[in-house]
């Protein structure tokens, strides 16, 4: 695959992969840039690998870890809610639904976007994040049970549509 | 005593992330400049990533098809031998190259590769490191810049390169300019170098930064391709932070010079080294005049032996191989490592950010050592919020 065809596709998915896993939205196409602009340069070794999304993907997981540890120094991303003078029930569950993954570490963030929401296995997710596949396993576990419980607490729609399991 | 526990399924997952991400508006078209970017504060001004960024902004816009940076495919990893293999160029001019490389007997042929590195300076090599050495050679080293294609004016510092060549012997002194006193930071307790010092580097010691950068530039690993890799050097303007190369106390420094950055390591694994220049006028080897008055290094763990790295496989008798922590709880790294046999080492290094557990690991993983050894680990703890 040529590199401006993966751009033209993916991009915009990594954008909202970068801002899922906690990046500032106003930062989140520079840093997509940037990991963009790395693959690029490795362009000829990304497309031997497996998979060219996981292999995206565990570079922005290193430039997000990366930009969060050199410059936001403790900032905690906050959630803007878009400008809309009335979200639809669909935004507004998407917004709660992004509210709650603020309240989760990054690590149980990070492998909640990889998986389901980049679709990378846990394999991939393992080695994007840079720990064993059992610790993915856990981790993703321990996710979702807080998700839940997030948005439980927050009364939101999301819960209420009743996709969720009592055990 | 509760029984009823909430608990997503992947299907619900994939279905909320699906309804979280369709709040996240992203323009088709994102621009970057090819200038480094000015501050909103908290961006990182890595130059030569913007400039290639800048690259990648054409091609969102459409219309331009990006390939100075298209390389050939090396040849398949099972031509590996174990005699007259290809070695690394990384940091090498082009002379310094075709010397290396006729001095293996080999003929070579220089061609020149379109990018945004100092012209003149070693890409690479076909076949590649670590392949058989056919008795011609290719060796690819940056040209111009290609047409349409914008990068920054200083896309990698040229100082950079010249710091690395004093590093490595291959060059002197006089393209960096060291001033009159410089305080070099690193390992060990800071010292001060006179210029005359400066410029000779038996007076660093082996663990200097600059030993650490000369170090750095010999390893290669094994990548995922099977096919050894060499490092990238990249550059970054501005206050580090807490480097990505650990460990190492970073000083109590003017929070108001902002360092110029040398980074050695692999774009999606470890750093290998980091060296912070300070400079007594304005920041920056960009402009003339001003020297650097302070060197901070780091670096990881490097062995002397640049064959000791990445083992694909095949566990010798005796050794075992250093298992992964990066990224777990320290608890779950120290588990790990204990049960793997080895002793733990713990640093810890404070962060305003959330803590990530453990970020770097010495030896680092896949690497064979004995039983009983002692593996360094770091792991990120809060930092006092007064500090932050």
């Amino acid at each position: 695959m040529e590199f401006s065809e993966y751009v033209a596709a993916r991009r915009s998915r990594l954008v909202r992969s970068a801002v899922l896993m906690g990046c500032p939205e106003a930062d989140a196409e520079d840093l997509v840039q940037t990991a963009l602009a790395k693959a690029l340069r490795s362009w000829d070794r990304v497309t031997r690998a497996q998979s060219v999304d996981a292999y995206v993907h565990r570079i922005l997981v290193n430039t997000l870890h990366d930009a969060r540890s050199r410059r936001w120094r403790g900032e905690i991303p906050s959630l803007v809610v878009p400008d809309t003078a009335a979200p639809t029930p669909d935004l507004a569950e998407g917004l709660a639904v992004r509210a709650a993954l603020l309240e989760l570490v990054p690590e149980q963030r990070e492998v909640l976007v990889l998986r389901f929401w980049a679709d990378l296995s846990e394999r991939d997710t393992a080695a994007a994040t840079g720990v064993a596949v059992g610790t993915v396993k856990s981790r993703t576990s321990r996710a979702l049970r807080t998700l839940a419980e997030r948005l439980a607490a927050d009364s939101s729609p999301a819960l209420e549509a009743g996709d969720h399991h009592a055990h | 005593m509760p029984t009823d526990e909430l608990v997503f399924t992947p299907d619900d997952a994939r279905r909320l992330l699906q309804r979280a991400a369709e709040t996240i508006e992203v323009p088709p078209v994102s621009p970057v400049s090819p200038a480094p970017a000015p501050p909103r504060g908290r961006l990182p001004r890595f130059v030569p990533i913007l400039a290639a960024a800048a690259a990648v902004a054409m091609i969102a816009t459409g219309g331009l098809v990006w390939r100075a940076l298209t390389t050939e495919t090396p040849p398949p990893a099972e031509t590996r031998l174990g005699e007259a293999t290809m070695p690394s160029v990384f940091g090498y001019s082009r002379d310094d190259a075709v010397q290396l490389l006729e001095g293996l007997g080999l003929e070579v042929t220089v061609r020149e590769q379109s990018g945004c590195g100092e012209p003149g300076r070693a890409i690479g090599t076909v076949p590649g490191i670590g392949l058989a050495a056919d008795e011609r050679v290719t060796l690819k080293v940056s040209g111009p810049v290609a047409a349409n294609v914008d990068c920054a004016a200083d896309a990698e510092l040229p100082l950079s390169w010249a710091l690395i060549d004093f590093a490595t012997g291959r060059g002197d002194a006089s393209e960096v300019p060291f001033a009159d006193t410089l305080e070099v930071v690193g390992a060990d307790e800071p010292v001060d170098l006179t210029a005359t010092q400066a410029a000779d580097p038996e007076s660093w010691g082996p663990d200097s930064p600059l030993g650490l950068l000369a170090a750095a530039t010999r390893q290669t690993r094994l990548g995922e391709t099977g096919e050894e890799e060499a490092p990238r050097m990249t550059n970054s303007i501005g206050f580090p932070g807490e480097s990505r190369c650990l460990p190492v106390s970073l000083p109590v420094l003017d929070e108001t010079r902002e360092p110029v950055s040398i980074l050695v390591g692999y774009d999606d694994g470890p750093c290998l080294a980091t060296l912070d220049l300070y400079f007594s006028g304005p920041p920056v080897g960009v402009l003339p005049g001003s020297q650097i008055d302070t060197i901070v290094g780091s670096g990881t763990e490097l062995a002397d032996d640049p064959s000791d790295r990445y083992l694909p496989g095949g566990d010798g008798p005796g050794v075992v191989r250093v298992p992964a922590v990066s990224g777990l709880r320290l608890s779950e790294a120290r588990s790990n490592l204990t049960a793997a046999g080895f002793a733990v080492h713990v640093e810890r290094l404070a962060t305003c950010a959330d803590p990530r557990g453990v970020i770097d690991q010495s030896p680092r993983a896949g690497t064979e050592r004995n039983p009983g050894s002692t593996v360094t680990i770091v792991t990120e703890v809060p930092r006092a919020t007064d500090r932050c």
